[in-house]
């Protein structure tokens, strides 16, 4: 199995738990709105998971662009431009006393980010597919596969 | 606003404990004896019989007055058998209120059309005129030219008109210092609302009167709210329709019927049912733990440049005036002390004993360490002598260090603090350490300090900040105070009376009864919701706000958006459930009723200028916080801008053309000077030299002042004290309160070189003395003869006689000083028309009316206004 194909293995199952991680985050936040939990609890539970996200898609970002999948990188850059663009200005994390101000447009941007990790992950799935079966039928062209 | 410790129940009379209501848990508690409290605003004559709410009536006296007793077979524990009754009778009565002697709510005289009942003349008379009905009556339009009238700004809140019968019974209205509501007339759409483009907005102030002490909570089953007066009986007086939600809910038996004294009681004699402001004793419910003694740590910066500049000194000073102040009643408050420089000193207080120092050097900021496990927090009544020996020997407890390690002495405060209390910080220097250092010449905000409030919040500690100096760190620092119900003062140098002034401030803000460990809930009507809430407080929930302390000055300001279509009237109800001083549990709730309607014409007439304009400035001072001062300011204007603009589209005859004046519904006539006076308020002065922090006292101060002391600062009032009038400045026979003389316009043109002026602005008072003064009128105020630029506290020559002028303007700074709930002490700046500049430029910024550098003077601006409105685009 060559690396693009394992890298788009793994990249699917990273792209699983980042959906999960993006759809936890619009859970919290609605139960924010619903009064089950408090705002400090949110924001200590939250920016736990914050940084490792970012971490991770951009891990992911950076196997790509060194594979040459030129595709995969236009799709995800926008959203490593926009993380970047976060951690420079200091505002990746929740601020428990300032949460409420900006609730909708967390809850916009993880919306967001649940429909994007989601096409991802079948995108990276049909990827995945494509290349395993580009790979085999190479190999049985150039005959390594008997 | 004098918080006094209720009166002793009177012997005999009122020895029953109230109970619990029926429904809620047996076994609670014996709570607190009810005691009676007199209403303060008696506005109907039903008020003295209201205030006797809290005794039993007497089936005798109730006879002639009441609705009657009920029909047979409802009350089946009734002692005595009920009258028999014709049913329609008691439907008649238990809708309507009873034919007492209590009148109903009478019609205000306030200037505005009452809504629904002449909105069809207003149409039929638009109609009479040339068909266009798309205009108000002259007489309620006003052309904005010349000078305004200050006086307006000193008439009685324009009383909200109801449509007759929204009370149950003749029930006094909610005061307006408690809930006062931007529009008397608020549309029924957001339609509507977004084309008049006015502010919609509430300013709670929880404690800011009286109330009457209710006996059981009654609350609506789906919505939550409390028994108000603007309730319906319905079902023959067995059930009530709750006016927020609609829902019928059950006369609970409580309500007729005393169980204690077996004897039945007269509903309408609840003064949760007679008065719109009420406090509830909250029965064990409403508790998560026994209630909270009041504890306040002081931490003082003792560092060198603390003790230089008197800091240290003057907090000391005034931490022990504000422990003799503090009313102690139960003797459950207790005190603690830290002394910060580049090291923590703690003090180890022991009664009888003589109290140590623990000197810690190395201090964490993330675990705090006590050295001693107890005698940190000591009992104020035990060993009040060794806590005052300790406050005073203070300033010199430090060894002259040069740091302020702010950060860690919090954090030690809040372990010492385990059930919650008060920390009062008293800062000098900058705060140095390692999370919590704060570079002063920084703009971006240490996020260290928002974190810790968010803590605290949760702790139910409350941080009061007070800044000496300059180039502190403020605006990092004193987001403790902003997120956990705080107060923020802050003074640039403590020099001659400054130190005086700075003591008796700090005293009266520890020592002033403070509710603690409380929540505030604004309930409104269907289709109301708030969507943003301005003030020191934390915001536990989208409408829970948490409050560890509420200082009884401290005011909320809630904006509201209407999501559906709203009934003829909307109810606002907000219930503020908080400890008291004394350690009782109590919930202090208060409803306003306001009539809604369609016309654009009606909402324009019965506006509340001076809610609006305090609106627009809290919004402007969050602002700031938010974004740059630049663009809390050009909103500020542009807001203004947009209500004008929107009311000669609506309501004028010039709806597109342009106009040759100004034209203004007139109850807005006010908001012109009072958006210029917010604009050259300290918080949102243009200023070129801007170092940051420098205006954090200011924007807490818009954030967190009732409308009244708001006003207070924004237009001084300006009095002429060389030609007073014979009753200015003594009492008023009639109501014994000092009568203020007549407001003079706030214009260099008003200053005569013969005259003396009095220039009061709340916080600060300015004494401008023309060149040509009288010298004995100088004599007679100061006691001397000479007029030098400077600070000065008035001397007090009241006592000795050739003193008149004194004495009445002494009497004038009490009232003002009264008016703004002591929250300030005044010194007076002495400004001789000839005077040194720097005093002359602070005069220059107090003449509101004025052209300033940064801002146009009145009729500048009335006349950009009518420009950009005729042009279209602002």
């Amino acid at each position: 199995m060559s690396f693009t194909a394992l890298a788009y293995i793994l990249a699917l199952i990273m792209a699983g738990i980042l959906l999960f991680g993006a759809v936890y985050f619009v859970i919290m936040l609605t139960d924010l709105e619903c009064d089950y939990i408090n705002p400090i609890d949110l924001a200590n539970t939250l920016n736990t998971y914050v940084m490792p996200e970012m971490a991770a898609h951009l891990v992911m970002f950076v196997v790509f662009l060194l594979m040459g999948e030129w595709f995969t990188v236009v799709i995800n850059l926008p959203l490593v431009a926009w993380n970047i663009n976060k951690v420079v200005n200091n505002r990746q994390f929740y601020d428990a006393t300032e949460v409420f101000r900006t609730l909708s447009k967390h809850k916009q941007e993880n919306f967001f980010k649940v429909a994007f990790y989601l096409l991802c992950f079948f995108y990276y799935l049909y990827s995945m597919i494509m290349t395993l079966v580009n790979e085999s039928t190479d190999d049985i062209r150039s005959g390594s596969a008997y | 606003m004098s918080n006094r410790p209720p009166p002793p129940p009177p012997p005999g009379s009122q020895g029953r404990t109230s109970t619990p209501p029926v429904g809620f848990g047996p076994g609670s508690s014996p709570l607190a004896q009810v005691q009676a409290r007199p209403l303060s605003r008696a506005s109907t004559p039903g008020a003295s019989a209201g205030a006797a709410s809290a005794r039993v009536t007497s089936p005798l006296a109730r006879s002639a007055v009441s609705p009657g007793p009920y029909p047979a077979g409802i009350h089946q524990a009734a002692q005595h058998s009920p009258r028999p009754m014709a049913s329609q009778q008691m439907a008649a009565a238990y809708s309507a209120p009873p034919p007492a002697a209590v009148p109903s709510a009478q019609p205000g005289q306030g200037g505005y059309i009452v809504p629904g009942a002449t909105d069809g003349i207003t149409q039929q008379m638009g109609n009479m005129s040339l068909g266009q009905e798309t205009y108000m009556q002259p007489e309620q339009t006003e052309v904005l030219s010349g000078r305004p009238d200050l006086t307006d700004l000193d008439t009685a809140v324009p009383e909200v008109r109801l449509p007759p019968g929204t009370a149950c019974v003749g029930a006094s209205a909610c005061d307006e210092r408690v809930q006062r509501v931007t529009l008397g007339a608020i549309p029924r759409t957001d339609r509507l609302l977004r084309k008049t483009r006015l502010p919609l907005g509430l300013m709670i102030t929880p404690m800011a009167s009286e109330a009457p002490e209710a006996r059981d909570i009654v609350r609506c089953r789906r919505c939550r709210s409390y028994l108000n007066p603007y309730v319906t009986f319905v079902d023959g007086g067995r059930r009530w329709l709750c006016n927020l939600c609609g829902l019928r809910n059950d006369v609970l038996l409580s309500m007729d019927y005393d169980k204690e004294a077996n004897m039945q009681i007269d509903r309408w004699q609840r003064a949760d049912l007679r008065s719109a402001v009420v406090e509830y004793v909250a029965p064990v419910e409403y508790m998560v733990r026994p209630p909270m003694a009041p504890s306040v740590v002081f931490v003082v910066d003792v560092s060198h440049a603390a003790v230089q500049s008197g800091a240290a000194a003057a907090a000391s000073r005034a931490a022990r005036d504000a422990l003799q102040q503090m009313g102690d009643a139960d003797g459950r408050a207790q005190v603690g002390v830290i002394a910060v420089d580049s090291s923590l000193h703690f003090f180890c207080i022991r009664a009888g004993a003589e109290s140590q120092q623990l000197v810690v050097g190395d201090c964490d900021e993330t675990e705090a360490w006590l050295p001693a496990p107890n005698d940190l927090l000591v009992n104020l009544r035990e060993c009040y002598a060794e806590v005052d020996t300790v406050l005073e020997n203070l300033p010199t407890s430090g060894r002259g260090g040069v740091g302020c390690v702010l950060g860690a002495a919090i954090r030690a405060a809040q372990k010492m603090l385990t059930t919650g209390g008060r920390i009062v910080t008293v800062v000098a220097s900058p705060p140095t350490g390692t999370a919590a250092r704060v570079d002063p010449a920084a703009t971006e905000l240490n996020s260290w300090y928002k974190t810790m409030a968010a803590d605290f919040a949760r702790a139910q500690i409350a941080v009061d900040t007070v800044f000496v100096g300059s180039h502190l760190g403020e605006a990092s620092v004193a987001c403790l105070a902003r997120y956990t119900g705080g107060s923020v003062l802050q003074y640039s140098e403590l020099v001659g009376p400054e130190t005086g002034r700075a003591v008796a401030e700090i005293a009266h803000m520890v020592s002033v009864p403070v509710s603690m460990e409380s929540v505030l809930r604004v309930r409104a009507s269907r289709g109301l919701r708030v969507s943003s809430y301005y003030g020191s407080f934390f915001l536990r929930s989208m409408d829970l706000l948490a409050l560890p302390a509420a200082p009884p000055a401290h005011s909320f300001a809630a904006e509201i958006a209407i999501d559906e279509p709203l009934p003829p009237v909307v109810f606002f109800q907000s219930a503020l459930l908080h400890t008291t001083a004394q350690g009782e549990r109590r919930i202090r709730v208060a409803t306003l009723a306001v009539p809604t309607t369609d016309s654009p014409h009606t909402v324009f007439s019965a506006i509340d200028s001076r809610a609006v304009a305090t609106l627009l400035a809290k919004k402007a001072a969050d602002r700031v916080l938010t974004a740059r001062v630049a663009d809390a300011r050009e909103a500020l204007m542009h807001k203004t801008l947009e209500i004008f603009g929107a009311f000669k589209t609506e309501c004028t005859k010039a709806a597109s053309g342009a106009a040759t004046q100004l034209q203004s519904p007139r109850s807005l006539r006010m908001l012109p000077l009072l958006t210029l006076a917010t604009l050259r308020h300290p918080a949102l002065r243009a200023s070129s030299t801007e170092r940051p922090g420098e205006r954090t006292a200011d924007i807490a101060h818009v954030l967190s002042l009732p409308p009244e002391l708001l006003l207070a600062t924004l237009v001084p009032r300006m009095f002429s004290l060389h030609d007073l009038p014979p009753e200015a400045g003594l009492p008023d026979p009639a109501t014994g309160q000092v009568v203020l003389p007549p407001r003079r316009g706030l214009s260099a043109e008003e200053l005569s070189p013969r005259g003396m002026f009095l220039i009061h602005g709340g916080s600060d008072v300015i004494l401008w003395v023309g060149r040509d003064a009288d010298r004995a009128l100088v004599h007679s105020l100061l006691g001397t003869t000479e007029v030098r630029s400077g600070i000065i506290a008035l001397p007090d020559l009241s006592q000795e006689s050739g003193f008149e002028l004194n004495k009445r303007v002494n009497n004038i700074m009490r009232q003002i000083s009264a008016m703004c709930y002591q929250v300030w002490a005044p010194l007076i700046m002495v400004c001789p028309e000839d005077g040194a500049p720097h005093v002359r430029v602070k005069l220059a910024q107090r003449l509101v009316e004025d052209m300033d550098p940064g801002a146009p003077s009145y009729t500048q601006l009335l006349a950009q206004m009518r420009d950009k409105i005729n042009r279209g685009n602002f």
